[in-house]
């Protein structure tokens, strides 16, 4: 198991490279180089930049270097020092921007997503045992409703309903009052009483397909002979299912997860902009609007690497739940 | 565990002796296409200790009867009629049979019981316990063997964790489980075949069943781990006492298992008694012809009869024949009554039952008593003498080939095949797994060589490294046509090789995954056709239509897809299509194994026929003996990527000089149960070596009873001694080692 996870961990790293480069490569794309854009934005505000100053973050960049350079001198900064550059727009540090939109978008993702699978297992459990039943038409109906529905009306109705009927101020994940306070009992609770309106929603679109995934699977799993022989041996027809075919329905959508986590950082943006979230999807659209390159291109480095780590995670979930994979590529054949 | 049982006052009368009676049994599946009977009627007794064997052909309803005995039928499947009377040993409190009870069971009625109620779960597992075909996937792949044995016992009884870890460990290690303390702790996918079906077995009999259901559970085995299975069966029985129903296709199985037979055809019990009588004096048509059907180990197979056939086939579900429901393939069928009156069970003596008209007393009264006795007269005739029609005449050369009379087509040198093994970090080549290691052969023009070995010693990679769908790593194959230089394929890639591609031709095992399934047969068929450029269009229509009519299709199938065709029927397919491009050297891998008793009877027969029509040249390769034995001039004998023997086919049979070759032919099962008791099994303990990291000296040393300190020494060579025989063993000489000729079967072999 341990050289299975060191395997999987060496092999993130020349990935891991070709992210970082990519993502420097979206940062050098804008014409020009971005400092004179700096001088000139500054300067259309009426704030002149200091001589020093410029040449100090030309230094800094190493600009008047080639590629390979300033990649060097970008990578071995975020690598050593945590330092993403500047953004320009902001005018403040890129790390001091991404940590809480990231941990915010990390917690959105992680709560849907369990979410969606919280529901996806009961139904698609459900319809699979009781396939063809009136249970089972009323629930892919239901399926498709969910999945047809565009996100932001659905974003939107329940934005109404919350304002309407719980009184509750809309959009954003936190009340006013709790916007900038340190974090406290009060302010987590304010969290998730937000939280509850985009985690239904992206849920709701995840679900439909995670339920036709999960009744496929199980499906399958329904008719092996495993399930004969346990039956055989007279367990109860719903521990049986509990404890064989479901269990094995479970692996494909572990293998999932790594996956699933882009979809939902793109599938929450139009959602964040319409519920105005503090989460990595607007800014990531603004800065890219902006040209805000030192910004964007870190976004893309981040999302990236989460990715990679999601996907780490699901590879050594399965392993660990699923004994056949690591027998396998533990080469013992 | 709730164990309130349902009292049926109303039929108590079952014979003392008898553990379950099964009578008039009605399984049905209402399905969209129309209402499948899968049992309609069956009716026969298990004894008690005793074991009742189940044969018939495939879709005749073996699985699901045996399923409905445990109302574990697959939805929408469900027990419609009849009567499952089965006596229940009574338990004391913590599940345990209770012994102070002795001789105060229960009758249940098993049909009366609701499939999920806990009386029925209760009987589950515990009183009546089932194995399945495939330990591979009857087992769940992610739970350890021992998780899913305790848990039998963690349902039925009353016991501590530690307990039933105990008593697994002890089950495992009774089943002959080695180490049961870490295969405890292991997964399915982590034991050989023979193993998982042991520890299958040993999850079966954790709470003593007085019952247990085995739903072919040798079938996806080698002969030599089927005979250690049916070994430990039989001890197994007599230790727990219990009656076993053996469901099987093989009949050579049957011969060696059982007490009691049962034939079923088409959810009915056609024939039933005890297997002596049974197989010494079938009296159901289809039971004389199952027994026609199968190649007998040592016994006139070097005559080349023709094997008899069954007529068609199984019918399909959905249309099944009024009146008898085998009388559209019988032999003996009397127009207007066979097909008009269903035949009631006639008893003809203790345990013995057969439904056909020949033997019902009303009819024979109404006929005066003739029709039935002149039908079965005649039978007996046919089965006891009259000559079956030769394939090959011996004139043509159609048996042992005098070595120069024929030449040589292809010639084998130090053939090997290694994989590399990579593990580690840096996966790293760490070993090699020795596939084919120096393999010698030659095969003439127009013989069959058979090659036999158990599986994993090398049989397939052999055949695919000749037809090159593998690139040897060493050796040459040399291949000479018409007296023309031999050339090496071994050597050739890419377009050198296309010519041979059309005159090396491979046949597949198993008819279902070889052919695609969104081809139709023309494309099928025409596909090498196509690619090698030999015909199109309507030339391609006519050959493919040939070729159907050659392997007995016909040609109107053309256009339709192999999902509507029967396994046999598929195979035939795949026959066809190796034999587009008109080859000079077929090898069939298995191509026989997949198929049930009747249908590989015209397999091989269709196979013969080719042979002798295209002047064929066969390398046969199969796990079978009796096949082999059948079909083949030659056969060479594999363990661990060796040959360890060479020699004519009836020389070989009757006088094996490999220990291997001996405890290969000892394993398989005769069809003769008279035979069972007299004969003396050789049971080859262990699996085949590990072909990555082979025993010291002659690989076959740590499973050899003649093994001697030289054995784990010095590796044997292959060498001649004599009478065409070729063979790797030190003591090939001194030895002398019994066949299949001696005593054991009905008719003796003629050595050429
Ligand atoms: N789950 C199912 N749904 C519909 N029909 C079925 C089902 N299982 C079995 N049948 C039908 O019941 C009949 C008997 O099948 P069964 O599996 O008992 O045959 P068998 O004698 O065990 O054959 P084999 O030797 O291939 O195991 C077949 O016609 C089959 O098509
Ligand atoms: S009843 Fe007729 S058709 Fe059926 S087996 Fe007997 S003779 Fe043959
Ligand atoms: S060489 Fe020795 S171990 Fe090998 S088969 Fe002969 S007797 Fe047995
Ligand atoms: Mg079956």
């Amino acid at each position: 198991m341990l050289t299975y996870i060191a395997r999987r961990v060496l092999m993130m790293i020349p990935t891991l490279f070709l992210i970082s480069l990519a993502s420097f490569f979206i940062i050098q794309l804008p014409p020009g180089d971005f400092l004179s854009t700096y001088a000139a934005g500054m300067s259309a505000q009426n704030a002149e930049v200091a001589q020093e100053t410029l040449e100090a973050l030309e230094q800094r960049y190493g600009l008047d270097q080639p590629f390979y350079v300033q990649y060097w001198y970008w990578i071995s900064n975020i690598v050593c020092c945590g330092d993403f550059g500047q953004s320009f727009e902001w005018n403040r540090p890129v790390s001091s921007l991404i940590w809480d939109r990231l941990t915010l978008t990390m917690l959105l993702a992680i709560v849907s997503t369990l979410f969606t699978w919280f529901v996806a297992f009961l139904i698609g459990t459900y319809t699979a045992v009781r396939q063809y039943s009136v249970g089972d038409y009323f629930w892919t109906f239901v399926g498709f409703i969910g999945l047809a529905t565009p996100n932001f009306l659905l974003a939107l109705v329940l934005m109404w309903i919350s304002f309407r009927y719980f009184g509750q101020s809309v959009g954003g994940l936190f009340s006013p009052e709790y916007e900038s306070a340190p974090w406290s009992i009060g302010k987590a609770v304010d969290l998730f009483q937000h939280m509850w309106i985009p985690v239904v929603v992206i849920a709701t679109a995840g679900a439909a397909s995670t339920i036709r995934v999960m009744r496929a699977n199980l499906l399958d799993e329904l008719h092996r002979p495993y399930t004969t022989t346990a039956r055989a041996k007279g367990m109860q027809e719903w521990r049986l299912i509990a404890k064989y075919p479901v269990r094995l329905a479970l692996n494909p959508f572990i293998s999932t997860v790594g996956w699933t986590l882009p979809t939902l950082v793109s599938g929450e943006i139009i959602v964040s902009v319409v519920l105005n979230l503090p989460t990595t999807g607007p800014l990531l659209l603004r800065s890219l609007e902006s040209q805000d390159m030192y910004l964007a291109g870190s976004f893309i480095l981040m999302l990236g690497v989460l990715t990679l780590i999601g996907t780490l995670l699901s590879d050594i979930l399965l392993a660990w739940l699923d004994p056949r994979i690591q027998y396998e590529k533990a080469g013992s054949r | 565990m709730a164990t309130e049982t349902v009292q049926t006052p109303a039929t108590p009368e079952l014979a003392a002796d008898v553990l379950l009676s099964v009578r008039n049994l009605q399984t049905h599946f209402p399905l969209d296409q129309g209402l499948v009977k899968a049992v309609d009627g069956a009716g026969f007794e298990i004894r008690r200790g005793k074991t009742l064997c189940v044969v018939g052909e495939s879709g005749c309803g073996k699985s699901v009867t045996a399923r409905s005995i445990l109302q574990i039928v697959d939805r929408p499947g469900r027990v419609v009629g009849g009567e499952l009377l089965f006596r229940q040993t009574p338990r004391n409190d913590d599940g345990r049979p209770d012994a102070a009870q002795h001789g105060q069971e229960r009758i249940v009625d098993l049909a009366k019981l609701s499939p999920k109620s806990a009386a029925m779960r209760a009987i589950r597992g515990r009183d009546i316990a089932m194995i399945f075909q495939e330990p591979m996937t009857s087992l769940s792949p992610v739970h350890t063997i021992g998780n899913q044995i305790v848990e039998v016992i963690h349902l039925h009884e009353n016991v501590s964790k530690k307990e039933a870890k105990e008593r697994a460990i002890e089950v495992l290690r009774r089943v002959g489980v080695p180490r049961p303390e870490q295969r405890f702790d292991s997964h399915p996918f982590q034991l050989s075949g023979g193993l998982r079906q042991r520890a299958m077995i040993a999850m079966a009999l954790v709470c003593n069943p007085t019952l247990l259901i085995a739903d072919e559970p040798t079938t996806a085995l080698d002969v030599t781990t089927q005979a250690q299975i049916l070994e430990l069966m039989r001890e197994l029985q007599s230790d727990y006492g219990m009656a076993i129903m053996f469901i099987t296709h093989d009949l050579g199985v049957v011969a060696e298992m059982a007490d009691d037979v049962a034939v079923m055809y088409l959810g009915t019990v056609a024939e039933r008694g005890d297997v002596e009588s049974v197989f010494r004096d079938p009296q159901h048509p289809y039971t004389r012809a199952l027994l026609h059907s199968i190649p007998k180990v040592g016994a006139a197979a070097r005559a080349r009869e023709k094997l008899d056939t069954i007529r068609g086939m199984v019918p399909d579900p959905y249309n099944r024949p009024g009146g008898c429901p085998f009388h559209n393939r019988c032999d003996e069928m009397m127009p207007g009554v066979c097909d008009r009156i269903l035949p009631p069970p006639t008893t003809l003596g203790e345990h013995r039952e057969v439904r056909c008209l020949l033997h019902d007393p009303e009819l024979i009264s109404s006929n005066g008593g003739t029709v039935g006795a002149a039908e079965t007269e005649d039978a007996s005739r046919d089965l006891a003498t009259e000559p079956r029609p030769t394939v090959v005449p011996d004139a043509a050369g159609g048996s042992t080939p005098d070595g120069d009379a024929r030449s040589t087509l292809l010639d084998v040198e130090d053939l090997r095949l290694h994989f590399p093994i990579r593990t580690g970090f840096l996966r790293r080549t760490t070993g090699h797994v020795r596939a084919v290691d120096g393999l010698t052969f030659a095969i003439s023009e127009g013989e069959t060589l058979g090659l036999v070995g158990e599986s994993g010693c090398g049989k397939t990679s052999t055949g695919r490294c000749i037809v090159r769908s593998h690139d040897p790593t060493g050796g040459r194959i040399l291949y000479r046509e018409n007296g023309s230089p031999a050339v090496d394929l071994a050597q050739l890639a890419g377009p050198e090789l296309k010519p041979y591609r059309r005159a090396v031709r491979m046949i597949f095992q198993d008819p279902h995954s070889s052919l695609n399934p969104r081809m139709t047969l023309r494309d099928i068929i025409g596909e090498p056709l196509r690619a090698h450029g030999v015909a199109s269009g309507s030339e391609l229509e006519d050959r493919v239509g040939e070729l159907l009519r050659d392997v007995g299709l016909r040609p109107e199938y053309m256009s339709r897809y192999p999902h509507a065709f029967s396994g046999g029927e598929r195979q035939r397919v795949g026959i066809a299509r190796a034999l587009s491009l008109d080859p000079r050297l077929v090898v069939a891998d298995e191509a026989v194994s997949a198929l049930d008793v009747s249908v590989r009877a015209q397999i091989l027969n269709l196979l013969q026929d080719l042979q002798a029509e295209h002047q064929l040249t066969y390398l046969f390769i199969s796990h079978d003996l009796s096949v082999v034995e059948y079909l083949c001039d030659r056969v060479a004998v594999m363990y661990v990527g060796k040959i360890v023997e060479l020699a004519d086919t009836a020389t070989l049979y009757a006088r094996p000089r490999h220990p291997y070759t001996e405890a290969l032919l000892s394993a398989v099962p005769k069809p003769d149960p008279r035979t069972r008791d007299r004969r003396e099994r050789i049971v080859l303990s262990g699996d085949v070596a590990d072909p990555s990291d082979p025993p010291s000296g002659c690989y076959f040393h740590p499973r050899c009873r003649y093994a001697k300190p030289v054995c784990a020494e010095e590796q044997p060579q292959l060498r001649d001694v004599g009478d065409g025989t070729t063979v790797a063993c030190h003591f090939a000489e001194e030895l002398t080692l019994r066949g299949v000729a001696d005593g054991a079967s009905t008719v003796t072999t003629t050595p050429k």
